[in-house]
């Protein structure tokens, strides 16, 4: 689905395979790191009788239409450029940061509702983790949607390929992010 | 110095790389000389240490707590700040591109950024030394539930402990950022027709270091975010219940310490390999210049580095096989890492033969690449004793396990970095260092080494544990204190050839002899670069 052909002749063809090659590196770079966490969370789950389950409050399921549409939004925004229709591409790209936004506001306040139930970071082994992994989680979309942003808003500044690879990029990382936040969840939903 | 800060030019920040770990060894050093010295003097009054240190060295004596202190931020420094990036990151920043071809790294925001967490980190670390309490005890693996309480462990254990988790999880950032760019550089900005079979060997170690680096730092992060927690937040992740510490019931309930092991040594494992694997990929190209000849078996050296780093990702419970771990981990662990000795002795005999038959021209260079060879098979030797579970438990923490580790990933990775440094100064600097004062520094390092770490064996063999910092009241200990005064000696001595290392780089970038295009006859594309500077 994703357009992520190199372009293959010139000085451009060179940058556009690297940054799909940090693309990818840095996917498995997020990936041991969440690795590390939730193997972590799993290992503590079956240690100590401290573990109590925590009811997941619904923002966190509830993030994953948000993050889905946001990537559709962002896939439709990187079409519409490459077909050269300006408006739809900043309708598209705009609102999928929009959602993005909206599922980071969501967390917090799934956060607030997990306090109100009184499990605190020192209380529960099993709402440090997921405050932590959530946590972590955040702090990973804000990046990306600092990125989004950034790639959508030198559209035109750049040569034809930059511009490309730059909408690209930040979007196939993205949808990276929407896989591993079902991950997360089906996790949680499992081990909750 | 504008220009100099904010470069992204991948020679300046190789360069930049390289001072920074410069200054780092010579903290590193320095610090292991004090405790060398406090070994066999523990008692003695100092004045200067009671002005370094008021309350670690109160009336010029120093304290255990200072003596751990000490050893913490020797391994700290000297693993992450010299021996992590002086082969990977100066060296590989500066010349990757000129030996793929690039005319820069592929994100050369990334070298800046990578360098100065890096830089950053390091300067966070070493604040850790003038904070209240003062540096860290808890070693450069920071087990806790030492590391994790705060300063009711320790007078090190509060603010200098917090430095040193964030130092290390800035580092992480940076050592990943620079691997997600070496990757990137070396996949994609080769030059034309350049093959990755036609690659220096230098390349593919680089290639293999960084893929390491990029699996383990990240879970080296997560755990030091999960430690930082336990200690500031009062999560209880790594620290278990029930425990009392100075007449104190702690809070903590359930975590695991094996939990921050199992993730500790998932990237401290292969870190050795990010130590070592670069020095392996410079000697191999420095061998086979200097005996005129190719590398032997190319391939199966290719071969042999992903094996090494592939199978240096699972033996990272070979660290705990005092933990109580399931004898048949154990034996997994154990099988998996003595197997890490076929791609090892594979690369050996293949430097072996590349030297047979060759016009052999004994430069410094070529010196501290065979000595690398030679405490790379010494240190490899006795890793075979503490691969063995039944072994490893009488030998985990004595010194048999420090002499190991010390001469395969300190002295073999300090070679490779001295034949580095003088096979590339020309290149780096345009200057060609002295041989001769060369030569001696080698003998004299070589000879210091393995008078140094050669009897620590014997006396880990003989059970001395590690880590004390006073063996005076231990009768079993006594008939060993000579072989510890017999090491200091050659740890000062040691030191003190150094000095002629020293004297020869500020001598040689002020008057040294100019350098030629290509003043060891190589053939790799770096050398092209300094023809066409001159």
């Amino acid at each position: 689905m994703i357009d992520l052909e190199p372009v293959t002749s010139g000085e451009t063809a060179r940058v556009d395979r690297s940054a799909v090659t940090g693309l990818i590196s840095s996917i498995a770079a997020t990936t041991m790191l969440v690795a590390a966490l939730t193997s972590a969370y799993i290992v503590r789950r079956g240690l100590g009788s401290d573990w109590k389950p925590l009811h997941l409050p619904f923002e966190i399921p509830g993030g994953v239409p948000l993050l889905l549409f946001s990537s559709l939004a962002l896939e439709i925004g990187r079409r519409a450029h490459k077909a050269r229709r300006k408006p739809a591409f900043v309708r598209a790209w705009f609102g999928g940061v929009l959602l993005g936004t909206a599922f980071v506001l969501a967390q917090v306040y799934g956060w607030k509702q997990i306090g109100a139930t009184g499990f605190g970071i020192v209380t529960s082994p099993a709402a440090a983790f997921l405050f932590v992994i959530t946590g972590s989680f955040i702090a990973l979309v804000i990046g990306a949607l600092a990125a989004l942003v950034w790639s959508g808003l030198r559209i035109g500044r750049g040569t034809p390929e930059t511009d490309h690879t730059g909408l690209a990029i930040t979007a196939s990382y993205w949808h990276y992010l929407v896989c591993l936040w079902i991950y997360l969840v089906v996790l949680f939903h499992i081990r909750s | 110095m504008r220009r100099y800060l904010l470069t992204t030019d991948h020679k300046m920040v190789g360069l930049q790389y390289f001072w920074l770990s410069f200054v780092a060894v010579l903290i590193g050093i320095s610090l292991s000389l004090l405790m060398r010295f406090h070994l066999i003097n523990p008692s003695a009054k100092v004045g200067w240490f009671e002005m370094l240190w008021p309350t670690g060295a109160s009336g010029g004596v120093m304290t255990p707590e200072l003596y751990l202190s000490l050893m913490t931020m020797h391994g700290t420094i000297m693993v992450f700040f010299v021996l992590s990036i002086t082969p990977q990151s100066a060296f590989g920043h500066y010349f990757l591109p000129l030996q793929i071809g690039a005319r820069k790294m592929a994100f050369p925001l990334l070298s800046a950024l990578s360098f100065w967490f890096t830089a950053f980190a390091f300067l966070v670390m070493v604040a850790a030394f003038f904070v209240h309490g003062g540096a860290p005890l808890s070693g450069w693996t920071a087990y806790p539930p030492l590391s994790s309480l705060g300063a009711i462990t320790g007078p090190g254990e509060g603010v200098g402990q917090t430095l040193w988790i964030c130092s290390i999880a800035l580092f992480c950032i940076g050592a990943t950022m620079g691997a997600v760019n070496f990757i990137a550089t070396l996949l994609d900005l080769r030059q034309p027709g350049l093959r990755l079979m036609q690659l220096p060997l230098t390349c593919w170690n680089w290639l293999v270091t960084a893929f390491l680096s990029l699996l383990g730092f990240p879970v080296l992060f997560a755990a030091c975010l999960l430690l930082l927690l336990d200690r500031t937040a009062g999560t209880s992740f790594f620290v278990p219940g029930n425990l009392v510490v100075s007449d104190r019931a702690i809070a903590h309930d359930g975590g695991s310490p094996l939990l921050w092991q199992h993730l500790f040594w998932f990237f401290g494992h292969p870190e050795v390999y990010i130590a070592i694997l670069p020095g392996m990929g410079l000697i191999s190209e420095i061998i086979s210049t200097f005996a005129r000849k190719p590398v032997f078996g190319y391939k199966v050296m290719v071969v042999a580095t992903f094996a090494i780093g592939f199978l240096g990702l699972l033996v990272w419970g070979h660290h705990m096989f005092t933990s109580g771990m399931s004898p048949y981990s154990s034996i997994a662990f154990s099988v998996l890492s003595m197997t890490i000795g076929v791609p090892s002795a594979t690369k050996t005999f293949n430097w072996l033969a590349t030297l047979w038959g060759g016009q052999i021209e004994f430069t410094t260079a070529m010196l501290f690449a065979l000595g690398f060879v030679s405490v790379f098979v010494t240190g490899g030797l006795s890793g075979i004793f503490v691969a063995q579970p039944v072994l490893d438990l009488y030998f985990h923490d004595t010194y048999f396990v420090v002499a190991h580790f010390h001469l395969i990933m300190g002295v073999a990775a300090v070679f490779g970095i001295f034949a580095g440094t003088f096979y590339w100064f020309p290149c780096m600097f345009g200057r060609v260092l002295n041989e001769t004062l060369g030569r001696i520094h080698f003998f004299g390092t070589l000879v210091g080494v393995y008078a140094l770490f050669g009897p620590m064996h014997i006396v880990g063999i003989a059970g001395n544990p590690r880590r004390y910092s006073d063996f005076s009241n231990f009768t079993f200990l006594s008939p060993l204190l000579p072989l510890h005064r017999f090491m200091t000696w050659a740890a000062f001595f040691t030191a003190a050839v150094q000095i002629l290392f020293l004297v020869n780089v500020f001598w040689t970038l002020r008057r040294g002899p100019r350098a030629n295009s290509d003043p060891w006859s190589a053939e790799t594309l770096e050398w092209r670069e300094v023809g066409a500077l001159q």
